[in-house]
């Protein structure tokens, strides 16, 4: 009878076995054999007065305005908006939402930015302060957590979903990329497995391109990678966006020089969530995805004399979508012309 | 220049902002972002990304000590060894 028991048990634990391992199945999209197809639109020049950086800092906006950071914190702010203007403006007028310093109501240099899918919120985070910066659908600035560097310490880019600050970990001698601090009770997590042992180059593979957060998943994309991670409410990679290969990771090596050292491309440049559709920016265009992760269109950009734009950053709204050509000149559409542009694929 | 100055703290005397450190400096066509730890061995890291030929380009480097140069250059430049 004992060993009946025994094969019965071992027979049950074969099938939980089967059972988790058909869980961890993880859902492939790929989206690159239909990236060839694309729809032109053609934006206007959008000239305002401040320049901003860093080069790569991304723009932000909802429905209220673009949100920009300025070049030096030198200039009195740290965070600025232009509301959405008329198409006919010129040089809008420049809002005051954060000045720097360390007082009441003040920040340092907001070193990232994002916007949540759960209500539209933009988040900051400043290291000067160590605050996150949350500002809703006005604008309004409705919170400004104090988060211990120890707990999550944000370097670059970052999302924020239920509660939840996603960040790269930093500092860390984990081999993990992803950083997770749940404020709702203070615990910390890392996931995703790096792509090389910390001290070896080339350690721009182990960086965030970029991440988003959707009403669903967070979205992850790294340096030299063409696929998005899709992670659920669980933490784990349930899924992920194929739009392309991955570059090859080389073998890990420590440099002897600064000839030894090689870049790293970052394809992804940049994601949103807005609308029910995602939005995807790399070289090749702006690629848009249903909520079901399928291909709507791609969307690819040139000016009037139809010439290519070269796009590095991008921000959606239901007023505007907001584009980067290089790092010196805004472009900008009505939100519905891009609607429009979709509905017609 | 120097590039990193590195602190010792004590248990009693860390605060949130003597944990971490970053510098941020941006070029024409580069952002550079310099993190540090102020403790834990004050171990840096340099995070590069340039804008390139409508293409955005990636190097990190690791090390720990002082070295005396500029982050503003889009690159890191340094001469000797570092001081520890």
């Amino acid at each position: 009878m004992t060993k009946y028991k025994f094969v019965g048990a071992l027979i049950l634990i074969f099938l939980l076995g089967c059972t988790e391992r058909k869980n961890r199945d993880i859902h492939i999209y790929d989206i690159n054999s239909e990236l060839s197809d694309s729809t032109i639109v053609y934006p206007q020049l959008y000239e305002i007065e401040e320049l901003f950086a860093p080069a790569q800092f991304s723009l932000q906006s909802n429905n209220k305005g673009l949100v920009v950071t300025p070049r030096t914190i030198s200039s009195g702010y740290s965070l600025f908006y232009y509301a959405h203007p008329d198409t006919n403006t010129h040089f809008p007028k420049m809002n005051v939402l954060m000045k720097s310093g360390r007082g009441p109501g003040e920040s340092g240099i907001m070193l990232a930015g994002t916007r949540t899918a759960e209500s539209g919120s933009l988040v900051y985070y400043s290291m000067g302060t160590s605050r996150f910066y949350h500002y809703d659908q006005n604008l309004d600035l409705i919170k400004e957590p104090l988060v211990n560097a120890m707990d999550i310490l944000v370097t670059d880019n970052f999302t924020y979903a239920n509660g939840r600050y996603y960040s790269e970990a930093t500092f860390s001698e984990e081999e993990k990329i992803l950083k997770i601090y749940d404020t709702t009770n203070n615990i910390t997590k890392t996931i995703i497995d790096k792509r090389i042992p910390h001290g070896y180059q080339p350690a721009a593979r182990n960086n965030i391109a970029s991440i988003i957060s959707t009403p669903e998943h967070i979205l992850l994309a790294l340096i030299g990678e063409k696929e998005i991670m899709i992670i659920d409410e669980e933490d784990r990679i349930s899924g992920k966006i194929v739009l392309g290969e991955n570059d090859p990771l080389p073998e890990p090596y420590i440099p002897k020089s600064s000839e030894d050292m090689k870049s790293s491309s970052k394809h992804i440049f940049k994601m949103e969530y807005h609308d029910g559709m995602i939005f995807v920016l790399m070289k090749s265009g702006l690629t848009v995805l249903n909520n079901d992760y399928e291909f709507v269109s791609r969307i690819v950009f040139k000016d009037f004399s139809k010439e290519k734009l070269e796009i590095s950053d991008f921000t959606i709204n239901s007023e505007m979508l907001y584009l980067r050509k290089g790092l010196l000149n805004i472009y900008r559409i009505d939100y519905s012309k891009i609607v429009a542009k979709l509905t017609q694929s | 220049m120097t590039l990193i100055p590195i602190t010792q703290s004590t248990q009693a005397q860390i605060g949130v902002s003597d944990l971490a450190d970053i510098q941020v400096c941006a070029t024409d066509y580069c952002d550079v972002r310099l993190s540090q730890a102020k403790v834990f061995g004050g171990g840096w890291e340099l995070s590069i990304s340039c804008w390139m030929d409508g293409e955005w380009e990636s190097e990190n480097y690791y090390g720990s000590g002082v070295y005396h140069g500029s982050i503003c250059n889009g690159f890191i430049s340094y001469q000797g060894e570092p001081e520890r």
